[in-house]
């Protein structure tokens, strides 16, 4: 069992390409099986046809990085991918687009990317922000509470 | 296709990126005009990141909204200025 302590749960990697998830971000364990992707290499999209299973997402319900905990006010869903040699943890709205050698590793980097915007945009003032940043700063802050 | 996590470093600060140092990761913000873009994007530290393979390429191209590899890698590699940079973003409605 590999821990995750940021999680405040585990992960964990069963066998080569199945984890199981649990833990207190999440409302149930979850087995996930892992497929792939490949990636073209001129574009660095995800090559469709050679996908041969589907994105796996879950409901993360706290973000915790270091000392900050931060609890979303609508579970945040993490989009997750298993590529060539890592795994890419994902939430579009929030443009974050996170990596991993391991699922627990890609998880950790995601909730330390949450924490830093989220930090970043409450201390941005809105006149040094353009469009896209105050719309993000926007999603953030609404997003998230931080737990005293 | 590879690029050294250095030249990432080095290279994006003159791209009109703000460099921000934390614990586990390097943050670089981009700046237009005197106002942050919202364009972000991030390289780990540790010796699994020291070259960024294709996987870790695909996920800063999101990040900086480029379309292609090799749009990033001109962005890295010098080609492509600034100022090219910030016509592609505006293009793309970001700025």
């Amino acid at each position: 069992m590999n821990g995750l302590s940021g999680f405040q749960g585990y992960i964990n990697i069963e066998e080569e390409n199945v984890c199981q998830l649990t833990g207190q971000g999440l409302p149930f364990s979850r087995d996930i099986d892992w497929k792939g992707y490949k990636i073209d290499d001129r574009t660095g999209d995800k090559e469709e046809a050679e996908r041969v299973g589907d994105t796996k997402s879950i409901p993360l319900w706290f973000i915790i990085s270091g000392s900050k905990k931060l609890i979303a006010e609508r579970p945040i869903k993490a989009n997750i991918y298993k590529e060539e040699d890592c795994f890419t943890v994902e939430n579009e709205p929030l443009d974050i687009y996170a990596v991993g050698f391991t699922l627990n590793e890609a998880i950790e980097n995601f909730m330390d990317h949450v924490v830093e915007f989220w930090e970043h945009y409450k201390a941005l003032p809105d006149n040094k922000a353009g469009k896209f940043a105050k719309n993000l700063k926007n999603k953030y802050l609404t997003s998230f509470i931080e737990e005293n | 296709m590879q690029l050294d996590r250095s030249d990432i470093i080095s290279v994006l600060p003159s791209k009109g990126f703000k460099k921000k140092e934390k614990r586990k990761h390097t943050y670089f913000y981009h700046v237009y005009n005197g106002k942050e873009s919202g364009i972000t994007t991030f390289v780990s530290r540790g010796t699994k990141y020291k070259s960024y393979g294709n996987e870790l390429l695909g996920v800063m191209k999101k990040q900086l909204k480029l379309s292609t590899l090799p749009q990033l890698k001109d962005l890295i590699e010098c080609p492509m200025t600034t100022d090219k940079y910030n016509k592609i973003l505006k293009e793309s409605g970001f700025l």
